[in-house]
């Protein structure tokens, strides 16, 4: 699977989809959350996290490479022999990509109810009707769409770094903190550490490693480059976005905050503009981490890491009982859940996740040890930042994330001993 | 390639080419919401200007034009310095300031229990607790968005040892418009312009009404204040703001 060939991914749609899966939901959902944290030093919250982003990249197509095989952590974690710990973190890895889809159908839900002047009713319809739109076309076999994908990617790149143009041409620093106190510096690990899940996306590039052209060249600095983009659009966007719209009125409507930004630059066409750049990113972003946790779960099913039920495809192939169950529990999620507390929670497990893969890398690398053990470092800080954050502020979401965790824990042992058995009697 | 460059360029054309023709100069309102008899001082404090407001007891003034920048915001309860912090209002920006909270005759400057530290810690501009019912002050955004044919209502419960309280809004049918602790405001809503009757609850107990005509297009938020001299009874200040 090593040097593919003839994979129909080649450099420019790998780095679109790698750019696309970041980009796709974060920056529409966290810049809000992350300007009432870190206020003027928003900018610097996303350069910290891209800290924690960069070596991980390199970490995970190192591991990619060396294994030669796709399917991240679960595979990563197999290869050196720890299974149990494979499926404790792949469990948590369906939970982090869970909540991430219900944050990008909060988000669809929100920015497209704002340009129509909705109320709160349709807009959780909306978040539950492009999950539930989603699972279909999934389970109809349309899965990935890479071309559709790259096409939504460069148009949604290309807005961004227009608005965050705009806004730095118009250099007015006091917007950064219009309306709030401005912030010490040190509240940008807090910042950063809230809104991590925003990095996530590049790293389902790993689960297409089978249908990447020559990976072994291309796959290092193609993603490496894509995560370095993306730190520097979001500082850009960050201080951009900021500059126009304010840092009150964007912490205000947090869920839709680039909207608010491109009203002031365009009015209406602005909203409009943006509506249709977020519809379509956070959509891509749903379909395509749909279809990859989906696979994925059909995968730890097959090595009986997660009851044989998910193993069970449709006519068209497809992991069709995974695919409703996550869609259902994300759009539920989505439904029911803050902005804040399920970017948290998701940007938790992203970064217990990421701090694993770089400890996986630094035992397995035999020279430039120095770049996981960065990513070890990073992850860890920001992740005590983060826990420190939820202990405060939200207790209660930490509590129940820590009951999941528990559950994952001690009780899959259970549950798949339970399954396994009755499969065999059966 | 070369059409990809050409929307490219296009595109950052249109944006740059989008020269704001707004105002640049900031609108900002101030009320004075702490229980205290003293009339209360706010001043802005800047290099070049200092704007001072006196206001009374559940006193908001109407929207006063000022300079955008940083200024020092100091507030004084007879002689006693409650409050200083400093403060943006950025060009374009509509605000509304406000202080809240008791004032006892050993109040301290910027006085703050442990909880309310860690809470600005963690959360920042989004940091919001009881703080012991110590003086605070809160800066809220005052722009209109939405439909062009509804009003926006928001709501504070300002009153101290008051919990949570609730509210309605009643024309045809009941809307709840959300409950809401100490020093928070209650989730933002729209509604239909047209007239209303609003009814705020301490648990099933009716505490306070108000009749409100809504007109399109105008944020209200209201301001639920305990009376100075009845803290049983509830006062309800209403602020307008309509599209700048």
């Amino acid at each position: 699977m090593g040097s593919n060939q003839s994979g129909s991914l080649g450099v420019l749609s790998v780095w679109a989809l790698a750019a696309g899966g970041m980009v796709g939901g974060g920056i529409y959902t966290v810049l809000g959350v992350v300007v009432a944290v870190s206020a003027q030093w928003a900018w610097l919250a996303f350069l910290l996290t891209g800290l924690v982003a960069l070596p991980s990249a390199y970490s995970y197509v190192f591991l990619t490479r060396k294994f030669h095989k796709e399917g991240g952590v679960f595979v990563f974690l197999e290869e050196i022999n720890a299974k149990s710990m494979a499926g404790n973190l792949a469990w948590m890895l369906i939970l982090g990509y869970v909540l991430t889809i219900s944050v990008y159908a909060f988000a669809f839900g929100h920015y497209l109810a704002f340009a129509f002047h909705t109320g709160p009713w349709i807009t959780r319809l909306l978040a539950l009707g492009i999950v539930a739109a989603l699972v279909v076309l999934n389970l109809a076999g349309v899965g990935k769409l890479s071309k559709v994908e790259i096409t939504i990617v460069s148009v949604n790149l290309l807005v961004l770094f227009s608005l965050a143009v705009y806004g730095i041409s118009h250099w007015q620093p006091v917007q950064l903190t219009s309306g709030i106190e401005p912030r010490p510096i040190w509240s940008s690990l807090f910042g950063g550490a809230a809104i991590f899940m925003a990095y996530e996306g590049f790293q389902l590039l790993t689960y297409e490693y089978g249908k990447i052209k020559n990976p072994k060249k291309i796959l290092m600095p193609t993603l490496i480059s894509a995560v370095a983009f993306v730190v520097v659009l979001y500082i850009l966007v960050a201080l951009g976005a900021t500059m126009v719209g304010g840092a009150l009125p964007l912490i205000r409507f947090k869920e839709i905050a680039l909207s608010i930004a491109a009203n002031e630059v365009m009015g209406n066409t602005g909203i409009i503009i943006m509506t249709v750049a977020a519809g379509f990113a956070t959509a891509a972003a749903i379909n395509s981490t749909l279809f990859s946790t989906a696979n994925l779960s059909k995968r730890i099913a097959a090595q009986k890491e997660l009851p044989s039920w998910f193993n069970h495809t449709n006519e068209n192939d497809v992991p069709d009982r995974s695919i409703i169950i996550l869609g259902s529990l994300a759009a539920a999620l989505a439904v029911v859940g803050s902005l804040s507390s399920l970017v948290e929670a998701a940007s938790l497990a992203f970064l217990c996740t990421f701090g694993i893969v770089n400890w996986i890398a630094f035992k397995e690398a035999e020279s430039k040890k120095l770049i996981p053990v960065f990513g070890v470092l990073m992850s860890g800080i920001i992740g005590l930042a983060l826990i420190f954050r939820l202990v405060i502020s939200k207790p209660l979401a930490l509590a129940g994330v820590s009951l999941v965790v528990l559950l994952i824990v001690f009780g899959r042992p259970f549950l798949l001993k339970k399954t396994i058995k009755r499969t065999g009697n059966d | 390639m070369t059409s990809l460059k050409i929307t490219i360029l296009g595109f950052l054309i249109i944006f740059i080419g989008c020269d704001s023709k707004k105002s640049e100069k900031t609108q900002l309102r101030f009320g004075q919401f702490m229980l205290t008899e003293d009339r209360v001082t706010i001043s802005l404090i800047s290099e070049n200007t200092q704007k001072t407001e006196s206001l009374q007891y559940a006193e908001l003034t109407s929207f006063k034009t000022i300079e955008p920048g940083t200024y020092q915001v100091e507030v004084n309860a007879g002689s006693n310095t409650v409050l200083k912090k400093k403060f943006s209002f950025g060009p374009r920006g509509k605000f509304t300031l406000f202080v809240y909270g008791k004032v006892e005759d050993t109040s301290q400057l910027n006085d703050q229990t442990t909880n309310e530290q860690l809470h600005r810690i963690v959360s920042g501009a989004e940091a919001s607790t009881a703080n012991g019912f110590l003086p605070q002050l809160d800066v809220i955004d005052e722009h209109v968005q939405g439909g062009s044919d509804k009003a926006q209502l928001r709501w504070f419960n300002l009153v101290p040892f008051e919990n949570t309280l609730t509210a309605r809004a009643s024309r045809a049918e009941g809307v709840s418009l959300g409950s809401a602790d100490y020093g928070k405001p209650a989730k933002a809503q729209s509604l239909n312009s047209g007239s209303y009757s609003l009814s705020w609850a301490s648990g099933s107990v009716t505490r306070a009404t108000l009749e409100q005509h809504l007109k399109a297009k105008t944020l209200y938020t209201f301001f639920v204040l305990p009376d100075l001299n009845d803290s049983t009874k509830l006062h309800i200040l209403t602020g307008a703001s309509s599209t700048k």
